[in-house]
């Protein structure tokens, strides 16, 4: 079972000041738990205006698993030859930002930083994010069973 | 059990039968004992016997269907109408009841239901009811029992066969404790547990205290009246999510028999968090629900 307070708590220890924002999410692309700075500038102006705070990340989810599912989908052909080569990150050099989506457990996780960050820095900290929750996120988020 | 024409059909086809109140009014005299059977929880199985209220039947089933009638009784559940003129012929074929449940099967339990209270005018209700129960009590001893004031019109039956319902299921004490974890676990301010079929309450959990005590027996109510018009639609309901500034409500199917209602405040939690929780303790629920089953 999912815990969101805590996993907001844990997605919290990585932001900084360059990573603003930190989400995990199905695979489906709904947003289950997000972390971000408050002075939260994802970027573009549209996004700031919302009212509901969670909306960017919203958007970041859909958006992150839609591009994961593409690439995990279409690359299948490769992976199958080499079973240890298979699609474990994906990093998006954006206009305003950068963004880093990896897998945990059956779950998605996406981080954003702004255009200083750099990518060795994420990719850092996505593996020590994924190592944690791979263990306790096995069971949870299998869509397939419902 | 109960006199004629006091409610006991029209209580039954409400709960069991999806009629709204409105309808009950085409129901006719029952005629001897109308058996049905209920399956509650899947694998529980209710045997309801409606005995027709008429003198005659009532005369009938004290003395020479006794044995039959009275015998491996789980619950007796008698409906008084409350205004009834002739209180002391009640009392009196209730009292031979008793006597023939005593002899039959002493372990049953007993639930005597004040009903048509929506015929005494609202100020009046709490005395009339608490008059009659002490009275009721009384001239039940030695037999333990337990009163409901219940009315058709409002939520006041749904609340009254609540509970009778949750004296009679075998492992409600496990399903609570899961029920009170499952609650703390996704920090829900209430968690209500409904059996699918009929939609009474079986158990539920609250963190946050609510000021409305009929709360249940209303959504109970609108859910019920909500999937009959799914079914009019040729739609099958199955789960709602309802969302507002204050909180948001989750119905969902848990087991093939239970329905769970969510209820947070928070508005930091995702939705989509909530319902993958739900989606886990699913499998635990059903587990609980087969051990009941085996034994």
């Amino acid at each position: 079972m999912l815990k969101p307070k805590i996993i907001s708590e844990i997605l919290n220890q990585v932001l900084s000041s360059s990573i603003n924002t930190a989400l995990l999410f199905s695979q489906e692309g709904s947003l289950l738990s997000y972390a971000t700075n408050k002075c939260n500038n994802i970027g573009s102006p549209i996004l700031v205006s919302l009212r509901d705070p969670s909306e960017p990340s919203k958007m970041i989810a859909a958006i992150s698993s839609n591009v994961w599912s593409v690439y995990k989908n279409n690359c299948s052909f490769w992976f199958e030859q080499n079973q240890d080569d298979y699609l474990n990150m994906i990093f998006l050099d954006c206009e305003e930002g950068k963004v880093i989506i990896s897998q945990a457990g059956k779950l998605l996780i996406a981080l954003v930083g702004n255009n200083e960050t750099e990518i060795g820095l994420l990719k850092m900290k996505m593996n020590t994010l994924v190592k944690y929750f791979n263990n306790s996120l096995q069971y949870v988020g299998d869509s397939s069973d419902n | 059990m109960g006199k004629s024409g006091s409610g006991k059909t029209s209580m039954r086809s409400i709960i069991f039968a999806n009629y709204i109140a409105r309808d009950t009014r085409r129901l006719g005299a029952t005629i001897d004992v109308e058996h049905s059977h209920v399956r509650f929880l899947g694998n529980l199985v209710l045997n309801l016997w409606d005995c027709g209220g008429q003198e005659a039947f009532m005369e009938n089933y004290i003395a020479s269907q006794r044995n039959h009638i009275f015998r491996d009784v789980e619950v007796m559940i008698y409906v008084f109408d409350v205004e009834s003129r002739e209180f002391d012929k009640d009392m009196h074929y209730y009292q031979s009841c008793l006597e023939a449940i005593l002899q039959n099967s002493k372990d049953a339990k007993i639930f005597c239901l004040i009903h048509k209270m929506d015929l005494v005018q609202e100020e009046q209700r709490e005395l009339i009811f608490k008059e009659r129960e002490i009275e009721l009590k009384q001239r039940s001893l030695p037999l333990e029992i337990t009163c409901f004031k219940t009315s058709i019109w409002d939520e006041t039956l749904y609340m009254a066969w609540s509970s009778i319902i949750y004296s009679l299921i075998p492992n409600v004490r496990m399903l609570e404790n899961s029920l009170q974890n499952f609650c703390s676990i996704c920090e829900a301010d209430e968690v209500v547990l409904f059996e699918r079929a009929t939609f009474l309450v079986i158990s539920h959990s609250t963190k946050k205290p609510h000021h409305d005590i009929h709360r249940f027996e209303k959504i109970s109510n609108i859910i019920k009246q909500f999937k009959l018009s799914c079914s009019k639609s040729q739609t099958l309901f199955q789960s709602m999510e309802v969302k507002n500034s204050n909180f948001t409500a989750f119905i969902d199917v848990l087991t093939p028999n239970t329905y769970i209602m969510v209820i947070m405040s928070d508005p930091t939690i995702q939705s989509a968090a909530t319902a993958i929780n739900i989606n886990v303790a699913r499998k635990h629920f059903e587990k609980i629900e087969k051990m009941a089953s085996f034994r």
